[in-house]
């Protein structure tokens, strides 16, 4: 009987360890309110006598941003959560493939790729988005075929374009570097054990060497991923209206900065658990896969 | 497997192969004919390019306006002293997020996830633009103050991560063999886990450093004049493109040439300290 | 000394003490061994509360370590203990290592610790590597700093686990003898070893253990010469 309790016990902690990432919002809260009551009602207002004056007015979401389309704030917010996650999505399957590409030419054994590979990771990595951003919308119209930049400019969302371009450029870098240090990080034993097994080469690849990469990859990919969703609000500053800067046009208007910030971080908040998420569930599967 | 399936199967693979290949080919010669139309006007573009533009900036790029500190040693002053108070801010909060007590982990374990998992700018706008509405005292301090603090904010929840993971990466004899021999828990930690936890850390740091100096370019939104925003100023004065990507190329280069040395060194270093390990 | 009773421990639902009785006297030098994971690290791991006990009573020199109002540090600052992986504090040198813990615990001034560290370090043979770094010696040395190290508290009881298994077998005795001296010295001490030869000449009794239980005690021709289990016997086969 006491035996089965403890097992219990046990499974619940495993449980709970695992899941502990959708307690999280319950410490946010728990935070918030502590934060608010004590520091601010207690110690501001009562010992120190301060008190703001900013009363809470969440209904603003619910006016027109343009009278003449009567679209409303949170239309803008939904549009930009859809920004955000197709901008994200979109550069993450073009830089995953970048990076392979990438991977491979530093792992190659032609000296030409390897260092032409190797120098673009470092200089993509060693300069601030910001500036790639700006350098790829506003400065490439001289490197470019005018035909190609006709074109370009006559569709309609010409920086989504560009966002994408930036975007995936910058995470590819990263992305092959994950990849790289995964396959190298898997010892030349294991290929020599596998071998002395009577694996062919391919077979050792296949049964031995890729199944750990894989899990060694996986992880820092999908925090690269969670990455480039935080970055993809950098291409605001080229005017797409993704999830930044739809808040930005609800506090520019209203000048109701804590309600549209508040909003925003949830949202965040909120995709990062998602993908934490996968993660966890990866995690999970990999356990198991361990276990057989 | 019969000899008529392996014939079937070669006819298959062979007909993939040639349509795989001539694929290869017509990308291939797209591929090349976009990169020398790319080189031809890059090297156009290196000769044709008006050299003054940068030159006579220079000083504003990086120095700012006169009788204000700004440009690329705003950038690095900025990134250095976010860097110093956000190392202090991350060991605090490490070390509480490894504490067994809940009252220290749990606020921790919330203010590193939150702040982890929103977008730097994000965290910007809060500091810049919710307290100069409260009142007119915050009003009246300066953007670049905010941006600091922000800057702090977000570096101090990654700063925390590498110290907390620096600790677990001392082993766990050390701690042992620490508190067998009488000394406390605090004392354990001072004399010997963070001493070693530190020189683990230090790579980690300095990437962080670099990540940074990089981030500071974010500033430009919120109007801080830093390097990035003496850039985009002097480029929004030109209507020429080719000065314009030149600009930005200059940008890139000199925030190259600042983080690549880091980058290295930490390289090095990690290399250094991993082979120093038993 | 040391008196176990009754003593359970579980890890998680693993139970890895069972039922454990033993009473170890002043100056006394008991020998445990057993096959791997029948539990003797945690046994002795369990003496200076490095391990929490589940169940039952462990009085280690009058201190009641199921009693919360223990001090937990002052009782470990009378014990010492030497690891199987030495776990020397790589970023001090020998002599730090060993004064540290006077120094901060016991207040000792720094003079004083140093000429405790010196006199330690001549015990245990390797004066001459006193300013040196543990990577910068060989195992058996770096061995022995650490007893020097569990020595400096000048504790009453010695806990030993495994502190020959990571030594190349060169090594081995020179660690051995300095063990040996501190036996005669009176020393009380508790060793996790395989080293039947140390065992056989120094030890008051030997403690056999499997599955966390302890199935074999005695003095060493007893249990040399007529163990009375059969995995026992079978241990001692394979192992000499
Ligand atoms: N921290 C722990 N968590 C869970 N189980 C543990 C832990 N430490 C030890 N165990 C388990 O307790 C059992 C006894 O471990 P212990 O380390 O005491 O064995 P041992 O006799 O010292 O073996 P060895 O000769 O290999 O050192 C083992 O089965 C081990 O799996
Ligand atoms: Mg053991």
């Amino acid at each position: 009987m006491i035996k089965k309790a403890r097992e219990l016990k046990v499974e619940a902690s495993i449980l709970i360890n695992r899941y502990r990432f959708i307690f999280y919002p319950l410490y946010f809260l728990a935070i918030a309110l502590f934060i608010y009551f004590v520091v601010y009602k207690i110690l501001l207002v009562n010992v120190l006598n301060i008190e703001f004056n900013y009363k809470l007015n969440y209904a603003i979401f619910f006016t027109n941003y343009i009278e003449a389309t009567r679209q409303s704030y949170v239309d803008l917010y939904v549009l930009g959560v859809i920004t955000t996650i197709k901008i994200s999505i979109i550069s993450l399957v073009v830089a995953m493939s970048l990076g392979t590409v990438l991977a491979i030419f530093r792992l190659s054994n032609v000296k030409v790729l390897d260092i032409f590979a190797k120098s673009y990771i470092e200089f993509i990595r060693n300069t601030p988005l910001l500036i790639q951003i700006f350098f790829w919308y506003f400065g490439t119209d001289p490197l470019l075929p005018k035909v190609f930049t006709t074109w370009l400019k006559a569709q309609s969302n010409v920086e989504f374009a560009y966002g994408v371009i930036a975007l995936s450029i910058y995470t590819s870098a990263f992305i092959a570097e994950e990849i790289r240090a995964g396959i190298q990080s898997i010892p030349k034993e294991q290929m020599e054990a596998s071998r002395a097994q009577g694996f062919s080469f391919l077979q050792a690849m296949r049964l031995v060497i890729l199944p750990q990469a894989i899990r060694i990859v996986i992880p820092p990919l999908i925090s690269q991923s969670l990455n480039l969703t935080k970055y993809s609000s950098l291409v605001m500053s080229i005017g797409v209206v993704e999830l930044m800067a739809s808040s930005r046009f609800l506090f520019g208007g209203t000048a109701r900065i804590f309600e549209a910030l508040s909003v925003t971080t949830i949202i965040y908040l909120s995709l990062s658990l998602a993908i934490s998420f996968a993660l966890n569930q990866y995690n999970k599967y990999f356990l198991s896969y361990t276990r057989y | 497997m019969s000899h008529a399936r392996t014939q079937k199967l070669t006819r298959i693979i062979l007909k993939a192969a040639t349509v795989v290949i001539l694929l290869l080919l017509l990308l291939s010669e797209i591929l090349f004919s976009s990169i020398t139309l790319f080189f031809k006007s890059m090297i156009t573009v290196i000769f044709t390019y008006p050299y003054g533009v940068i030159y006579n900036n220079l000083m504003f790029f990086l120095f700012g306006l006169r009788g204000k500190i700004g440009g690329l040693t705003l950038t690095i002053l900025v990134a250095a002293v976010s860097l110093l108070l956000a190392f202090i801010a991350g060991i605090i909060f490490g070390l509480m997020r490894n504490s067994r007590r809940w009252w220290l982990s749990y606020p921790a374990i919330g203010y590193i996830e939150l702040v982890r998992s929103v977008p730097l700018i994000l965290v910007i706008f809060w500091f810049c633009f919710f307290p100069p509405g409260l009142s007119e005292t915050l009003k009246s301090v300066g953007r670049v103050y905010y941006g600091i603090f922000a800057l702090i904010a977000f570096t101090g929840a990654y700063i925390a991560e590498i110290v907390r993971a620096g600790i677990l990466s001392v082993s766990k004899g050390q701690m042992e063999a620490s508190r067998s021999s009488g000394l406390t828990h605090t004392q354990a930690m001072i004399y010997i886990i963070l001493p070693q936890a530190l020189k683990n850390m230090i790579p980690s740091l300095v990437n962080q450093f670099v990540s940074l100096i990089k981030d500071t370019s974010l500033l430009w939104f919120v109007g801080v004049m830093e390097f990035t925003s003496t850039i985009f100023a002097t480029s929004n004065r030109e209507v020429n493109t080719t000065v314009t990507m030149g600009l930005y190329f200059f940008a890139a280069v000199v925030y190259f040439l600042v983080c690549y040395p880091l980058t290295a060194s930490s390289r090095k270093l990690e290399k250094k300290l991993g082979v120093g390990e038993r | 000394m040391i008196i176990f009773k009754k003593v359970d421990k579980y890890y998680g639902s693993f139970h890895a003490l069972k039922d454990i009785n033993l009473h170890v006297k002043q100056g006394e030098v008991v020998v445990i061994c057993g096959p791997s994971g029948s539990g003797k690290s945690t046994l002795i791991r369990c003496i200076n509360e490095l391990e929490l006990i589940n169940g039952g009573e462990l009085i280690v020199d009058g201190y009641n370590l199921a009693d919360p109002r223990t001090n937990i540090n002052e009782l470990r600052a009378e014990i010492g203990m030497v690891f199987q992986q030495f776990n020397l504090y790589p970023h001090m040198s020998v002599l730090k290592n060993i004064t540290l813990a006077p120094i901060k615990v016991k207040k000792m001034k720094k003079a004083e610790a140093e000429a405790l560290g010196l006199e330690l370090l001549e015990k245990v043979r390797i004066k001459e590597q006193a300013y040196k770094y543990p990577a910068e010696l060989s195992g058996g040395q770096q061995q022995r700093v650490a007893i020097a190290r569990g020595l400096a508290m000048r504790p009453k009881i010695m806990l030993f686990d495994e502190p020959t298994s990571a030594l190349d077998p060169e090594m081995i005795s020179e660690v051995l003898n300095v063990m040996k001296d501190l036996a005669r010295e009176g020393m009380t001490m508790v060793v996790v070893s395989h080293e039947m030869g140390f065992a056989r000449e120094v030890a008051d009794r030997i403690i056999f253990m499997d599955v966390g239980l302890i199935i074999e005690r005695g003095t060493p021709e007893h249990f040399f010469t007529n163990p009375k289990d059969e995995r026992t016997k079978a241990f001692l086969n394979e192992i000499l």
